[in-house]
């Protein structure tokens, strides 16, 4: 088996090129009525015209019960008539319209990352519900898109009652002059004229069955929909407000619910469309009139929607409705004409030809031979690793190790023990168990490995997750047979006992690093008991050490890291193999714990700093990453392991946890320390102190363009001479003796003694009992580490 | 089902009281959202034995990042087998597996493949078990084939999948996608029962 560090998963990789497309709808895709609707209009209507859409669902607010995508918008998904985009892959479109501000407000760090030229909300609401409920802030959406897209957006009111309420709040010079009106495909509900349906006027009316949709009292009920019996009165979507305002629905009216039938054909049963919903709420739009104007159906209305749909309808308060209704009925010809200036209405200002027409003047003609989708994952420069199998557990004799890390939040649990597998050969056979969703990348390194799905992964409750740990763990130690189990992590599992029962000829090891935050994770310290051996990896900045481990037995070695400083490429070397610039000064932003939090204002903030100073910025994309947020301004990095390439740089803003801090410390790179102070444990903030206190490295909490910009110049001119320091404080490696700690386990529990691997006449080593001992005051020249103690007894 | 009058009467009361529909909206909203309200009212109802050391897995096992709402805990487990699937298919099936769960909401896959591309169903957030890959394989005692068909059993057993799809090497077929749609009109049945 043989481990080669310098194997590389890749380099740093161009830009992906972007998908295009001409329309970008970023909405819930999971309403069930007139939004949902008004996109299915609308990607027929752009499809007609040749334009291009594609679609991003958002989870919003406003659907509290699962449910899939609307039904019309999934048929045209499946019929190929828009694309339905997932995934985090970048995009690039012409116009992003983004519809239902509430679902913006909420929703919008659900987008992937874009590249749009115009960014379009269009608000079918008004901010305010009937109750008074604020459903979205336009200031809110306004700037979140601003800050997200980078691009300020348009605000498109779908109607004049919406732009009324919006604006007084939005920028005017930045609301849409003219309405982005819904549209409807007239010539698919147009219905053949015909006589009347009845021997009496057959009204109806088309809505969900919530309050807001029907009138609030009993009088106008029976006003604009009468239970007489002189008219038929025809329901679709149900009338429960009404049982609820009434005590019971009309016997004389025909109520169906929601879906019961196609509207289309509901409206072919209606002589007139009459509908009135509670003077309290303002009906945005009214999707349902449109249809019935399409479909030539005359439409009765409130007088406030004589706005939108003009001489389209007819207009009365509820005690007229009756007067209206029985007038046309009386007069077919004046009935004829108002339903054929209806219909005309509808296809001029609602069809299908106005929406193409507003969306050529606000992106131009379809674009021609968009290239098809390409997935940014697919096109990343794929992996320059020569694949390694590691030689058969069961050859020879040579102690077997199983590395187990637990899942951590980056690499550092894989890096030491990689640190560990590397030195432990070629004298012991390495084998990795780990819970991290990056374990692969140690066969690429050379050595075997399983993965098992930690309990955060698969959303287990921890309780149940440790029965599938025990499961797991000793199925495969019943397969691997291995003489030692390491466990690199700060929080040992419960179930390591039941395992150390079941398979009572394993040693166990603790790898803990130390630096913990003050009076955190106490209780675990006591789990110690569990294990033949408690091994502490040092700490450059160990001397500010104030956690729980600081007092406590344990082995304790140098600072480990997986490459030593000799593993180092040269300048050319490295920036050859990274795909980089051979010329000009090189930055690299290294602020990923994987993806623990959200790092992109410090990333942006860095970025810009370096730019003030003329250095390249170089971004890495963590192995554990969990999605990608490709910038096209800056050069990607995808290397494992990394350090070795950090002479391709003259200066690494970094994070400052245990394994990045003492790969920069001990390579000597000028580095920008910025902590992540959101880990769980780990003192990065005292490390990162401890380094600028002893001028190290400079540090900030939080990066600006201001505070950053004088500390990355002064790295630049004396960065160098200020690591070297650290350097010389460096007591060496001590992945090598750790791995003779865990050997002298493995020895012990063998009872025989493992040959040197320098050769047949080296020295034997052995360890007794448990090879714990507290921190002592050993001396290293010039180092400020309060002890480095030689880690295991030698004899011969 | 009809409510006697009483309470008929009881429930219009009530819907008329000013901020009845603000109140229903947060108090709705925050049980839905409570860990604990949803532990107790599966404790009560579901007659489940728990699991001493741990609460009810509700949300076991995850059905990604795509969906959202109520009842997506109790959506059937489907497991995905990518076993023998290249790896530069992982990525398309997968892609097209959350492609037909978000249209339908009606199905949480786990995924079960013998190639290391956890980064394809980590991008959705989907669960899945990476097993050794065949070419890996060393171990003499056991073969590869009874080592993956004894951990397929575990995984069906521990993620109680209700159904089983295996994904070819050419990718995903109409089967594949007849039997995912399946789920949908199961669910609905299933509800439309509940409901008479």
């Amino acid at each position: 088996m043989s481990a080669q560090p310098s194997a590389e998963r890749g380099a740093a990789s161009p830009p992906p090129s972007p998908v295009d497309f001409d329309v970008l709808i970023a909405s819930d895709l999971r309403f069930p009525g007139g939004t949902s609707h008004s996109i299915g209009e609308e990607i027929q209507a752009q499809q007609r015209a040749g334009y291009r859409t594609a679609l991003v669902h958002l989870n919003g607010p406003l659907i509290q019960k699962l449910r899939g995508v609307n039904p019309l918008i999934r048929r045209l998904i499946n019929q190929g008539t828009a694309e339905l985009l997932i995934g985090p892959e970048r995009v690039r479109a012409k116009v992003l319209v983004l519809r239902h501000p509430a679902v913006v407000q909420h929703a919008l760090d659900q987008l992937p990352p874009l590249e749009v030229e115009h960014v379009l909300v269009v608000a079918n609401a008004g901010p305010l519900d009937i109750d008074g409920h604020q459903h979205y802030d336009t200031g809110a959406v306004d700037a979140a898109v601003r800050e997200q897209l980078g691009v300020e957006p348009m605000w498109a009111p779908i109607g004049p009652l919406v732009r009324a309420k919006i604006a007084p709040t939005v920028p005017a010079e930045r609301l849409l002059g003219e309405d982005w009106v819904n549209i409807i495909d007239v010539d698919a509900w147009a219905l053949p004229h015909r006589n009347w349906r009845a021997d009496r006027p057959v009204i109806g009316r088309h809505s969900r069955s919530s309050p807001q949709k029907w009138p609030a009292d009993a009088a106008t009920i029976r006003q604009v929909y009468p239970e007489d019996g002189s008219w038929h009165v025809r329901v679709l979507g149900g009338a429960k407000p009404v049982e609820d305002v009434l005590g019971q629905i009309p016997e004389t009216w025909q109520v169906q619910p929601f879906g019961a039938i196609s509207p289309r054909e509901f409206l072919s049963e209606l002589d007139f469309f009459v509908y009135y919903h509670d003077p309290r709420w303002v009906e945005a739009f009214g999707r349902t009139i449109l249809e019935a104007l399409a479909a030539g159906v005359v439409a009765v209305l409130p007088p406030h929607f004589e706005v939108l749909f003009g001489p389209a309808a007819r207009y009365t308060e509820p005690e007229n409705v009756r007067e209206v209704v029985n007038a046309l009925y009386a007069d077919r010809d004046a009935y004829v004409e108002q339903s054929r200036i209806g219909s005309a209405h509808a296809r001029e200002r609602f069809g299908y030809e106005a929406h193409q027409q507003r969306l050529t003047a606000l992106i131009g003609p379809p674009s021609d031979g968009a290239p098809t989708a390409q997935t940014v994952a697919e096109s990343v420069t794929p992996s320059r690793l020569k694949r390694t199998i590691p030689t058969p557990w069961h050859e020879g004799e040579r102690p077997k190790v199983l590395l187990m890390s637990s899942n951590g939040a980056g690499m550092g649990h894989l890096t030491r023990l990689l640190a560990y597998a590397r030195r432990l050969e070629p004298t012991a056979d390495a084998y990795f168990l780990s819970m991290s969703q990056a374990a692969p990348v140690v066969a690429r390194l050379g050595f075997g490995y399983e993965y098992l799905p930690s309990s955060g992964a698969l959303s287990m409750a921890p309780g149940m997750w440790q029965h599938m740990f025990v499961d797991r763990v000793s199925e495969c130690l019943t397969r691997v047979r291995p003489d030692v189990v390491v466990f690199d992590g700060t929080w040992p599992y419960n179930g390591i006992p039941a395992l150390r029962k079941e398979h009572p000829e394993i040693r166990w090891v603790w790898s803990r690093r130390g630096m913990w935050r003050k009076g955190a994770n106490t209780e675990q310290v006591a789990k110690a008991e569990w294990f033949d051996l408690v091994l502490e990896p040092g700490d450059f900045a160990i001397g500010v050490d104030e956690g729980a481990t600081r007092d406590a037995e344990a082995t304790r070695v140098p600072p480990v890291t997986l490459l030593d400083r000799d593993d180092l490429d040269t300048r050319d070397e490295a920036r050859e193999a990274l795909g980089l610039p051979a010329q000009g000064p090189l930055a690299l932003i290294s602020l990923g714990a994987g993806n623990i939090n959200d790092t992109a204002d410090d990333i942006g903030a860095a970025t810009a700093a370096l730019g003030e100073l003329g250095v390249g910025v170089c971004v890495t994309q963590p192995e554990i990453a969990a999605g990608s947020t490709q910038r096209t301004e800056v050069h990607l990095v995808r290397a494992y392991p990394l350090a070795r390439r950090y002479s391709a740089f003259d200066v690494v803003i970094s994070a400052a946890g245990y394994n990045s801090f003492q790969e920069l410390m001990r390579m000597g790179v000028p580095s920008l320390l910025v902590p992540n102070a959101m880990t769980a444990l780990d003192d990065q903030v005292a490390r990162a102190r401890y380094a600028a206190e002893h001028g190290w490295a400079h540090t900030l909490d939080k990066i600006s363009v201001e505070s950053a910009t004088p500390l990355l110049a002064d790295l630049l001119e004396r960065g160098t001479k200020m690591v070297r320091n650290a350097q010389h404080a460096d007591p060496g490696n001590g992945a090598a003796q750790a791995a003779e700690a865990i050997l002298g386990v493995v020895a012990q529990a063998r009872r025989y003694e493992i040959p040197d691997p320098a050769g047949p006449n080296g020295a034997v080593t052995s360890v007794g009992s448990n090879a714990r001992g507290g921190r002592t005051s050993g001396d290293v020249p010039d180092s400020p580490f309060p002890t480095t103690p030689t880690p295991t007894e030698t004899t011969s | 089902m009809s409510r006697p009058p009483l309470l008929q009467s009881a429930v219009r009361k009530v819907r008329r009281v000013p901020g009845y529909r603000k109140i229903r909206r947060n108090v709705l909203k925050r049980l839905r959202n409570s860990d604990t309200a949803r532990d107790i009212v599966t404790r009560v109802f579901s007659g489940e034995r728990v699991r001493s050391g741990g609460r009810t897995p509700q949300r076991f096992p995850s059905a990604g990042d795509l969906l959202d709402g109520v009842g997506i805990d109790t959506l059937p487990v489907v497991l995905i087998s990518l076993l023998d699937v290249p790896e530069e298919r992982i990525m398309p099936a997968v892609r097209e597996i959350a492609r037909t769960q978000l249209l339908s909401a009606a199905f949480r896959p786990v995924f079960v493949m013998d190639r290391p591309r956890l980064d394809t169903t980590r991008a959705f957030g989907y669960a899945a078990e990476l097993l050794i890959e065949p070419e890996r394989w060393t171990f003499e005692d056991q073969s590869w084939q009874e080592y993956a068909t004894n951990r397929l059993g575990d995984i069906i057993a521990r993620y109680q999948a209700t159904m089983s799809v295996t994904i070819s090497p050419e990718g995903v077929t109409d089967g594949v996608r007849i039997a995912l749609g399946s789920m949908a009109a199961t669910r609905k049945l299933s509800r439309s029962r509940e409901g008479s």
